[in-house]
């Protein structure tokens, strides 16, 4: 078994970069909210079009292992962007500085994703501790790493993060790609607020959110970057305090209020 | 994101040898970004000059990251710092980084990161995927809606109390 030279590589990813920016950035109105497609969502598309994983046929030309040498590739493709964004940091300092309370305050909006998610989980899938690995964070490769950790691999905690992490890798960044833009249109938040929002402490959904904001109000791109990045390198350096201090405990109990919900309304529709 | 955790441990690969990994990886990555570039029809000096003074940026980040092992720090957190340092306004230099920087637009800098991402899921990341099925799908956009709601929102009251 031959391994796919990294040109076919290189080719397959510039096939799928010509699609997004052929198809561009797509605008439609859904009543007040604005839906915006950025290229980055037609690339992602293309290139699942592409992957022999996805549609086999394509083995024959892609050969074996090609996944795999494309995968070795994504953390180096992240780096230009994370760059990008960071050199603003420095001369948005004071912008930064002045927003610094409410940037401090928003990492405790991660607790966000229980708070929506978790009563779905529970009430609505009726799932059982899974929803607290599913619901705790946006578990990317740190999450995935604690959960683990914490709780074992053979767990059903572990078995939520893991669904939810695979889930993220194929629409995570299109998903802060599509949902900033939409709910910067509705004008209910200050433009600063939503670009501290994309800091997630994943570089790929801080950068796709930032970009998308960008695409927006562009006059404001350089403080938004810096603004975005800044929170995302803040939530990689509280998180997992964060998380281990906060976040679980609360998970935990949240968990038991959700489930005694749920026998309660079981036990009064059995009756 | 990868298949690698089922290829067998090998022998311990020294700094240098993943640095140079690191560069080689990297050239590929920053050719992706170019040819994003060029097909949005950016072409003139500043992206070259630009492209440059990035991978320059990228591989001084991952040589700290590779000769400072400090196990908890990625990649991203060198990297990170080497670009904040170099372009920290009264830095010798700065503003002539910064400038460069600018020679990249965030669009066609993030669109081939989705492109490798969408090649480099594996069979079993699909089987996973659907084997996830309808429920974590929707319980994932829920936990994404809900970090970047929750954030906005508190940071939104903490801006408006502040009055500015």
């Amino acid at each position: 078994m031959t391994k796919t030279p990294v040109w076919i590589i290189l080719v397959t990813v510039c096939a799928a970069i010509c699609a997004g920016q052929w198809i561009g950035i797509q605008r439609f109105q859904i009543g007040i909210a604005n839906i915006v497609l950025l290229p980055l969502v037609f690339a992602f598309l293309a290139g699942l079009l592409l992957n022999p994983a996805v549609v086999s046929p394509l083995k024959k030309w892609m050969g074996p292992g090609a996944g795999q040498r494309a995968a070795r590739l994504v953390a180096p493709a992240v780096m230009p962007l994370i760059v990008v964004l960071t050199a603003n940091i420095g001369s948005e300092l004071d912008a930064l500085i002045e927003a610094g309370p409410a940037l401090l305050a928003q990492e405790f909006g991660n607790l966000g994703t229980m708070l929506l998610a978790m009563p779905a989980a529970v009430l609505g899938f009726k799932m059982g501790r899974e929803a607290i690995g599913a619901t705790f964070s946006i578990a990317r490769e740190g999450g995935l790493a604690f959960i683990f950790d914490k709780y074992g691999a053979n767990t059903p905690e572990a078995t939520g993060v893991t669904a939810v992490y695979i889930c993220g890798t194929f629409f995570g960044t299109a998903t802060f790609a599509i949902v900033p833009p939409l709910v910067a249109s509705l004008d209910l938040f200050d433009t600063r607020a939503l670009a501290m929002a994309c800091g997630t402490g994943s570089a790929s959904m801080t950068g796709a959110c930032a970009t998308a904001l960008t695409a927006e109000v562009p006059e404001q791109g350089d403080l938004i970057a810096a603004l975005a990045a800044g929170s995302n390198l803040m939530t990689g350096l509280t998180g997992l305090f964060i998380t281990i201090f906060i976040t679980i405990p609360l998970a935990e109990a949240y968990f038991k209020v959700l489930t005694r919900v749920r026998g309660k309304a079981s036990e009064a529709s059995d009756v | 994101m990868s298949d690698t955790a089922e290829t067998p441990q090998t022998a311990p690969v020294s700094p240098w040898q993943q640095l140079k990994s690191d560069t080689w990886l990297s050239i590929i990555a920053v050719a992706a970004v170019a040819f994003s570039h060029l097909v949005t029809g950016i072409y003139g000096p500043g992206l070259w000059i630009g492209l440059a003074v990035i991978y320059v940026i990228v591989i001084f980040g991952y040589a700290l990251a590779r000769f400072i092992p400090v196990k908890s720090l990625p990649d991203l957190f060198w990297i990170s710092l080497v670009a904040m340092v170099v372009t920290w306004p009264g830095v010798p230099g700065s503003s002539m980084v910064r400038d460069a920087i600018d020679g990249l637009s965030f669009l066609p800098t993030i669109t081939p990161l989705m492109a490798f991402a969408a090649l480099g899921l594996g069979t079993k990341e699909v089987d996973l995927f659907k084997r996830a099925g309808v429920h974590f799908a929707v319980i994932s956009l829920l936990v994404f809606c809900g970090t970047f709601l929750g954030s906005a929102i508190i940071a939104n009251m903490v801006l408006a109390w502040m009055g500015s």
